[in-house]
């Protein structure tokens, strides 16, 4: 199944995720997140990041994991490859990501994400599933 | 589709429909404009109309895009007592600007030499990512200065000198810059980025004079023909665009907390005179004075290559920066509107300001010429300098064009770069280019830009900035 596609944007990137469900689209979200930014393939699943993602609105929860993940990038310099997200008996979403420190002789960085812009951020359920639209500044 | 208005050869009017508060502005001629018609810009030109507060005209400059929000190469002035400060009409990149530095090398001393120099300013300007930035170490307390104080902060740690204070739109700090409304985060990131270029379209380029369309102008800004310049293209870094993320983040909320109808999320905004509304604009003018320090520390270690790279003195390299712009900014200005001085708060996305001779704000040399206007193409053609003009202060709010504006997404550009040996293709132009990753290069090759001649034309054309003078690049490098 494919996971994510780009949107042809003049000035930015673009993409449509796909889930079959709302903890799948927010593991191809991230994975599509890291695929602009490096070649994900050279990335070594050596660490591992935990995010708890805020339960209700669904467009909050995506932003709020993006911009965790992106934050541990831009502080942090970790680059990830792996993400699960899972729900806990209590409801809450919890996500990790796998993943080593960016190190320049082995990893290209092929673009800095500026930030995630609301123009026509949108997540939606139909019958094939989940779907999600991003437009990265970048 | 929306019919659009011509008012001259340049000016094109979106008429006012729906709830758009005034109709827009679109500088363009027939050509430019058959690209941009059916392009989502128009729509975005008319979103920013929705604006509380907008006055006169949502306008765009010929380079206009399709951005988010705001178009690229908007322009949008508000009431300050009863407009709106958007967050998305600055952009992620506050105070992302450009940079324009003169030398005392002739374009044949230094061809022979660039692979050398290239390779020496790649060396000594780090994109940012995974590595320090030039001050190592630099302590909150100390960003914290930065961000008050501006260039002085950093003229005072050695970099640059108190004469190019004189020759940095705002003299390089924003007042009211207010380091406690911006994050902890954002601080962290931005303390180990000073003296970074970042990616995307931010470069560093030696360039030479090509052509000279105003002799005195020219000669007022010390250039001749042939003579080597040096064209720096970046802004506020990790700082900047945290500081849009939180502060979008909050506007959102002040949105539904002032009952505010927008026609696009990207667009939230708040009073200029809410508690939000003043916590974005002293974040914000933190953060574009990060940037001018960046710069301004860029133009230091720019310099510095230089003087290795050739094995040279100060006294032959003769460096001298020429101006520095904004062109990611809201700001406070004067401006005349129907007769009456007023007091406004011009937002520029992807628009330089461009005021005219004789402007108190324009350094003692340059009062007869009017503001230096830096107008960067593609990395394979040219770019062009320009200078404002007193129409430019009647029609545009002191606005002009930033660049060429990109005509094809980066997808479509890498697509087509593919099929091509993009360095040959750049040399085939008489450009080297040193640039940390091959997709940065394929996104920005020339055939994803317009011909910023044409845009410029435009503005010189409509009479809004003047042509001094073409560059041509013979080196970059790009984060």
């Amino acid at each position: 199944m494919k996971t994510f596609s780009m949107i042809d944007h003049t000035a930015d990137i673009g993409i449509e995720v796909y889930g079959e469900t709302f903890p799948s689209l927010l593991e191809h979200a991230g994975s599509a997140l890291f695929q602009i930014i490096t070649d994900t393939s050279k990335v070594k699943e050596s660490i591992s990041y935990q995010i708890d993602i805020p339960s209700g609105n669904h467009e909050v929860a995506l932003r709020q994991w993006l911009e965790d993940l992106m934050i541990q990038f831009n502080g942090s310099n970790y680059l990830f490859s792996k993400f699960q997200v899972s729900m806990d008996k209590n409801g809450h979403y919890i996500g990790e990501a796998w993943g080593e420190i960016y190190d320049p002789e082995r990893h290209i960085i092929h673009t800095e994400i500026k930030g995630i812009t609301y123009h026509q951020f949108q997540v939606s359920k139909s019958s094939n599933g989940w779907k999600a639209r991003i437009i990265f500044d970048i | 589709m929306v019919q659009l208005k011509q008012i001259n050869d340049y000016i094109w009017e979106v008429p006012k429909t729906g709830k758009m508060r005034v109709p827009g502005r679109i500088y363009a001629d027939r050509e430019l404009m058959k690209g941009i018609a059916n392009d989502p810009c128009i729509e975005q030109v008319q979103n920013v109309a929705h604006l509380p507060g907008i006055i006169q005209y949502s306008f765009a400059m010929p380079d206009i895009h399709w951005g988010y929000g705001f178009p690229i190469g908007g322009v949008a002035a508000m009431d300050i007592d009863e407009g709106v400060i958007s967050p998305g009409g600055v952009g992620y990149d506050i105070n992302c600007g450009v940079s324009l530095l003169s030398t005392g090398l002739h374009r044949s001393e230094l061809q022979p030499q660039i692979r050398t120099l290239l390779a020496q300013l790649f060396r000594d300007i780090p994109s940012g990512v995974g590595s320090q930035g030039a001050i190592p170490n630099l302590s909150i307390k100390a960003l914290d200065k930065i961000l008050l104080d501006g260039v002085t902060s950093a003229v005072n740690m050695g970099f640059g000198s108190k004469e190019d204070i004189l020759f940095i739109e705002e003299h390089g700090c924003l007042k009211g810059a207010d380091p406690g409304n911006v994050s902890q985060h954002a601080k962290l990131r931005g303390s180990k980025q000073i003296g970074t270029l970042g990616s995307g379209n931010h470069f560093v380029e030696v360039d030479y004079v090509e052509e000279i369309y105003d002799d005195y102008s020219a000669e007022v800004l010390g250039l001749k023909k042939d003579q080597i310049v040096v064209i720096i293209h970046t802004g506020s870094r990790g700082l900047g665009y945290q500081v849009c993320t939180d502060h979008l983040k909050m506007t959102q909320k002040a949105v539904e907390k002032y009952r505010i109808e927008l026609p696009d999320r990207q667009l939230a905004c708040s009073p200029i005179q809410s508690p939000e509304g003043q916590a974005y604009l002293g974040a914000m003018r933190a953060a574009a004075n990060f940037a001018f320090v960046n710069r301004q520390v860029i133009k230091h270690l720019a310099e510095k290559a230089f003087l290795k790279a050739l094995a040279i003195s100060q006294t032959e390299l003769k460096m001298k920066l020429i101006y520095d712009i904004c062109h990611n900014i809201a700001k406070f200005e004067e401006h005349t509107v129907d007769g009456k001085n007023v007091s406004v708060c011009v937002h520029r996305k992807g628009a330089t300001r461009a005021f005219g001779p004789h402007h108190p704000e324009l350094p003692e040399s340059y009062k007869e010429i009017g503001q230096p206007v830096l107008v960067p193409g593609d990395m394979g053609r040219y770019s062009y300098l320009c200078v404002g003009t007193e129409k430019a202060m009647q029609e545009t709010f002191g606005s002009s064009c930033h660049g060429a504006g990109r005509m094809m997404s980066r997808k479509k550009s890498s697509k087509i770069s593919r099929s091509m040996n993009m360095i040959e293709e750049l040399r085939s132009r008489g450009v080297e280019i040193m640039a940390r990753g091959k997709r940065t290069i394929a996104e920005e090759m020339p055939h994803a830009y317009k011909d910023v001649s044409n845009v410029v034309d435009v503005m010189d054309g409509a009479g809004i900035s003047k042509k001094v003078a073409r560059f041509k690049p013979i080196g970059v490098i790009k984060g």
